[in-house]
């Protein structure tokens, strides 16, 4: 019988993070041909597509962007999971190819948020608000001042420091230095996290993530398929999505997310517990948002995150290096990043990562956060069959 | 100290809420200057924003007219907004996350202080304004309380 447990197989990214060359289109069919050409999958192979299309809105849809691409399928799925969209296609993905209901599976994502100035996520100048965002989007709110107001609770509830939340900055921006193509490679200090002036409280511009062109492509396929083509695969041990508001408001409290639940269902699923982890790709768009996450998932009890990344533990050579690429902090952050965790994580799992190679890296896990950390999805993944 | 814009009333190209079946009775009586909240009418939990239902049964829910007096759970000074060109030119203003006693938690703008007073745990009280020209539409907003 013919093995059907989900590999990834393939991963390509486009030029980024300043790439003025590419249309958001052209990120999506840049990132496929370096993927296909990465795998050996021929284009005809697939038969699953997932995409939430272009720049983070519903701009181009699942149905757009297939025909723009011509991928025929009999498997699709373009949900708006924001940042996790990429983690939550890998979830499912992963249970369609079990199930046989396609075989090869392309996961794309693509943005020229950066150079095409036509392009923003401003959340201003809309005349009326229908519904629940009615509630709060008449009071000047942006994407930024949601996740400050959850760094005051943390550090109120916690006592949780400006100097904390800046070292997340600081060990992303070394990694950064590691990364030929992250944007933003200089030293950064916590003094100087902390003293830039202040945009949201708490937040100043090195807690915020930056905005930038790219794309990314993910091909996954059976095990039994993977032995003909050209990568070790990698397998998708255990993965988890959940939502749990839209409207900061109407979160339980404003110091848990989603990834309370998505943490331990993934680690049920791969018999794993978070000390297994070598390294972890943790959604920055803000530096609170990594510590809500590692928190969440049980890499530290809730409300020690502070005193956790205060160790230096997600630095590079740390016991748990977090955004070893750079993140969104410091390399690139076009819209959404899930893809860019996913990709990363399986470089490392490879051995490929160059001068960012976390040495001998078998188990990692990516975890995606889009919206106002409304949507959490973690993907646990390993060099080794399971 | 820094004064914080006092972003009520009528602020143009300010996105407003839609009036509809679900919400009206919130508006009616924040026009009278009152504020209003939902409860399930078989637990007797509150609930807001307002909703078709109940979020605990899916049954029927009742308006209560409450004091309006809460604490604030969290806030943030939002000093530079480039990308919102409604609210970039009133920077500094206050956006607060305020809980009331009845268990929910309400999202506005706090005015009326410094942005140096703005505590979580501070008292603050619901005043209305109305949003648009012709008197429409009331929001809430919040001040620290009497």
């Amino acid at each position: 019988m013919s093995d059907r447990t989900p590999v990834i197989v393939g991963i390509g990214l486009s030029d980024y993070p300043v790439a003025p060359h590419l249309t958001a289109y052209g990120h999506q069919v840049q990132a496929i041909r370096r993927a296909l050409d990465d795998s050996g999958v021929s284009k005809a192979d697939i038969d699953g597509f997932m995409t939430v299309g272009n720049n983070g809105f519903m701009v181009d849809d699942v149905a757009t962007m297939a025909e723009y691409l011509q991928i025929r399928h009999k498997w699709c799925e373009g949900t708006q999971y924001g940042g996790s969209a990429s983690e939550a296609f890998v979830d499912h993905a992963a249970e369609a190819i079990r199930a046989g209901k396609c075989d090869t599976v392309l996961i794309t994502y693509g943005s020229d948020l950066r150079s095409n100035k036509s392009r923003s996520l401003s959340m201003g100048m809309v005349p009326a608000f229908d519904g629940p965002r009615g509630w709060e989007q008449p009071f000047g709110p942006s994407i930024m001042s949601n996740y400050a107001m959850m760094a005051q609770r943390h550090m109120h509830e916690f006592g949780t420091t400006i100097e904390q939340l800046a070292e997340i900055a600081v060990s992303t921006r070394m990694h950064a230095a590691n990364n030929p193509q992250a944007l933003n490679r200089d030293p950064l200090t916590i003094e100087q996290v902390v003293s830039a002036p202040r945009l949201a409280d708490p937040f100043g511009r090195y807690d915020c993530c930056l905005v930038t062109d790219g794309g990314g492509a993910i091909l996954m396929t059976t095990a039994e398929r993977a032995k003909d083509l050209k990568q070790k695969p990698i397998w998708v041990l255990g993965s988890a999505m959940s939502s749990t508001h839209w409207n900061p408001s109407q979160m339980h409290d404003m110091t848990t997310t989603g990834a309370a639940v998505v943490g331990p269902e993934a680690f049920a699923r791969a018999g794993l517990k978070p000390s297994d982890i070598d390294f972890a790709q943790i959604y920055d768009s803000f530096t609170i948002t990594v510590m809500l996450q590692l928190e969440g998932l049980g890499f530290c009890k809730k409300g020690e995150g502070g005193a956790f990344v205060e160790s230096g533990i997600l630095r590079p050579g740390g016991k748990l290096p977090v955004n070893t690429d750079g993140g969104g902090l410091s390399s690139s952050h076009p819209g959404q990043r899930g893809i860019f965790l996913l990709i990363e994580s399986v470089l490392q799992l490879r051995g490929q990562a160059a001068g960012r190679q976390v040495p001998n890296a078998k188990l990692g896990i990516a975890c995606g956060s889009g919206g106002m950390a409304s949507y959490i999805g973690a993907v646990i993944l390993g060099s080794e069959q399971p | 100290m820094t004064t914080l814009t006092k972003v009520d009333g009528v602020i143009a190209g300010r996105g407003l809420p839609v009036v509809d079946a679900d919400n009206a009775p919130f508006f009616e009586a924040a026009a009278r200057g009152e504020l209003v909240i939902q409860r399930c009418k078989e637990t007797s939990q509150y609930q807001h924003y307002p909703r078709a239902g109940s979020v605990y049964t899916m049954g029927d829910v009742e308006w209560v007219k409450v004091p309006g007096r809460g604490k604030i759970y969290s806030f943030t000074i939002v000093r530079k907004n480039p990308a919102d060109p409604v609210f970039a030119p009133l920077c500094p203003y206050a956006i607060v996350m305020v809980e009331l006693p009845e268990g929910v938690k309400i999202f506005g703008n706090l005015t009326g202080c410094e942005a140096e007073d703005v505590k979580i745990g501070m008292a603050v009280e619901v005043y209305f304004a109305a949003a648009d020209t012709e008197g429409k539409i009331h929001l809430p907003f919040w001040r620290p309380a009497a």
